[in-house]
């Protein structure tokens, strides 16, 4: 008997790796927009490991936590890398996972029968921003505090339960060192392991309905003799060599910034951050991380608090409902009619739009353009059960193009 | 309007306490360059001279240069949240990051004098800074050119020096002045981040590694590709 035979009739390695990766066949036209799934493992990977050597130095109290991030900056060798490091890597995971988003948008990736594999992807984009919210927190920076504290104020709005809630979550009557330690928690703990968690789930949906493609067809619907699909490629050794050059590209851009600008200009790492946590002073404007941006201008655009907080969540959850609005015979962008193609223009402008208004200092000009982009945002999930049936679409070829 | 908004989100909990902070002109571009090790050297001398008895620099502890000037962490001031009317002067570890080299080097150079403000002097890119102009002796006096009420008409659009002029001369040329506060700054900058000297050094490498390496792979994975591409084009049954 073999060491594999041994290893094998006792843990199924073998056995595991052949049905996912050998034996796993992924459509063979997918295009540039596929890397993003894979790049948002790496991702996580980075932060996972950069995390647990910043866990060593870092102090989760109001005293010292400033402090010993200065600390790692300047006095643990390559402290400063790991630092940077985790901080541009919270950033690139949301570029990522917006295009991710973006591909399953265009090639709707949501619909029949990838409902779950969509959930769990929403899921785990709400997660994400959790997760970065609550590291966003633990360097205690003026930035850090008021943030938290727009946050909390969110659920404090909730009638009756939300000041009970905001009290759980704070653990204090005010964002205070008790908060900093809640949050050290879920940063470190709870969120993490949710999200691997969920990260697992999307794997196991994705491979049990397969991957969509860019022509939208299923290629399941094509199989030889042998029962393997006529269009598909084994994901080893095509698809890991493909995600391997991404990945390469990916760390180019990825390393150019850690080195060359890990602030992006206070894009990354804001410039009010650098000044310790002051629950006495207001900084001059509150402003949230670019990937909050878009939300977090919803939530100014709305004058009552507990309506904007409400349209703040809907524009999350809105995605969560994808699969259901959209009535398209056909999946891909390529073969859906021109009120579809608009429409997803559309929704890209208004999310870019609101971002940039989430940045900018608000002003009465730029609280109406956020009103103006927020209408079109929800009104593409609104309108996308008609436009969606009545667009003239084409129809997909039967076999894959490449 | 910006009030407003603020306090909607956060619930209305807040008071104000601080002023939002005013500056009236276009910054000057800092000529600064922290590899050039002489000047960051000459740059924390002055700041130990000039700054160091009010400012602390509390995370430069033991690097080089720092030690080298005698900024050692004995001698940094400490005070606590209420001293100087509940305006300590901040640590200047990090103040480049926070504000930037332009804006440093042109607050620390457009002092001017104020008989209506409670250090006598004001500051272009700081309306009403309670810090006091520590460059009288070697600066001189600058006085503004125009009505205090009109800055607020040309925010922005002019630079410091069209609208101060120097009334007594201080100890140094105007050029000298200016070279002794960009080494300053150069010092400011460098402490607000030190590994950007060693990041440069080590960047260039790790990014050639990442090149080679995304070529290696390119390669490969076109080799690999190239079988079933040929078969997708060659076949009839596609």
């Amino acid at each position: 008997m073999s060491f594999n035979q041994w290893i094998n009739s006792r843990l199924p390695i073998s056995d595991f790796f052949d049905q996912h990766l050998r034996q796993y066949y992924a459509p063979k036209n997918l295009n540039f927009w596929y890397f993003f799934g894979s790049l948002a493992i790496l991702c996580l990977s980075i932060q996972i490991i950069s995390g647990i050597w910043l866990l060593m130095y870092y102090e989760p109290t109001a005293k010292t936590a400033f402090d010993s991030i200065e600390f790692m900056m300047r006095e643990v060798p390559y402290g400063w890398l790991l630092r940077y490091v985790h901080a541009v890597g919270a950033s690139s995971f949301f570029v990522i996972l917006y295009f991710h988003l973006y591909r399953a948008l265009m090639y709707g990736s949501y619909q029949r029968p990838r409902e779950l594999l969509w959930l769990s992807g929403v899921l785990l984009l709400i997660l994400a921003m959790a997760e970065a919210y609550t590291g966003y927190v633990l360097p205690w920076g003026q930035m850090s505090y008021w943030a938290a504290k727009v946050i909390m104020n969110i659920f404090g709005a909730i009638p009756f339960i939300g000041e009970p809630i905001m009290h759980l979550i704070q653990g204090d009557y005010v964002v205070s060192e008790v908060t900093l330690q809640r949050f050290f928690a879920f940063h470190v703990v709870a969120f993490p392991m949710i999200l691997l968690a969920m990260v697992f789930l999307h794997l196991v949906a994705l491979h049990t309905v397969g991957s969509n493609n860019p022509d939208g067809i299923e290629i399941k619907d094509n199989k030889g003799a042998d029962g393997i699909p006529k269009d598909g490629v084994p994901f080893h050794p095509y698809f890991t060599i493909k995600d391997l050059v991404a990945a390469a590209a990916f760390l180019i851009i990825f390393f150019t910034i850690v080195f060359y600008n890990p602030t992006m200009d206070g894009l990354f790492l804001e410039k009010e951050n650098f000044i310790p946590a002051n629950p006495l002073v207001t900084p001059p404007e509150i402003k949230p991380s670019w990937y909050l941006a878009p939300y977090y201008a919803i939530l100014r655009a709305v004058p009552n608090q507990l309506l904007g907080a409400l349209a703040m969540i809907s524009a999350i959850i809105s995605f969560a409902f994808l699969p259901w609005l959209d009535r398209s015979p056909v999946r891909s962008m390529r073969y859906k009619g021109v009120r579809s193609r608009v429409s997803l223009a559309l929704l890209v402008i208004s999310f870019l739009s609101l971002m940039a208004l989430g940045l900018l200092p608000p002003s009465p000009v730029y609280i109406i353009l956020a009103r103006i982009s927020a209408v079109i945002f929800f009104g593409y999930f609104i309108s996308l059960p008609y436009i969606s049936r009545n667009d003239r679409h084409s129809s997909p070829p039967d076999r894959v193009r490449m | 309007m910006k009030g407003l908004i603020l306090t909607v989100i956060l619930g209305g909990t807040v008071t104000y306490v601080n002023a939002i902070e005013q500056s009236f002109v276009k910054p000057d571009k800092a000529p600064i360059d922290i590899k050039d090790r002489a000047t960051v050297l000459r740059g924390a001398v002055h700041f130990k001279a000039q700054c160091l008895t009010c400012h602390s620099m509390k995370y430069m502890r033991f690097d080089e240069i720092s030690q080298e000037a005698g900024i050692v962490p004995k001698l940094m001031p400490v005070w606590d949240e209420f001293a100087w009317g509940g305006n300590p002067p901040p640590d200047l570890s990090l103040v480049v990051k926070r504000r930037s080299a332009d804006w440093v080097y042109t607050f620390l150079r457009s002092f001017y004098l104020d008989a209506g403000h409670s250090t006598g002097f004001n500051n272009l890119v700081w309306h009403n800074t309670k810090m006091p102009n520590p460059f009288v002796g070697i600066q001189g006096q600058q006085v503004l050119m125009v009505p205090l009420s009109d800055l607020q008409h040309i925010r922005g659009e002019k630079r410091w020096s069209e609208l101060l002029e120097l009334e007594t001369q201080g100890a140094m040329t105007g050029e000298q002045f200016d070279d002794y506060v960009n080494d300053m700054v150069n010092y400011l900058a460098y402490a607000s981040d030190p590994s950007s000297l060693e990041r440069e050094k080590i960047g260039s490498w790790v990014i050639g590694y990442m090149v080679v390496l995304f070529i290696v792979l390119l390669a490969l994975s076109l080799s690999y590709w190239d079988d079933i591409k040929r078969k997708h084009y060659q076949s009839s049954d596609k």
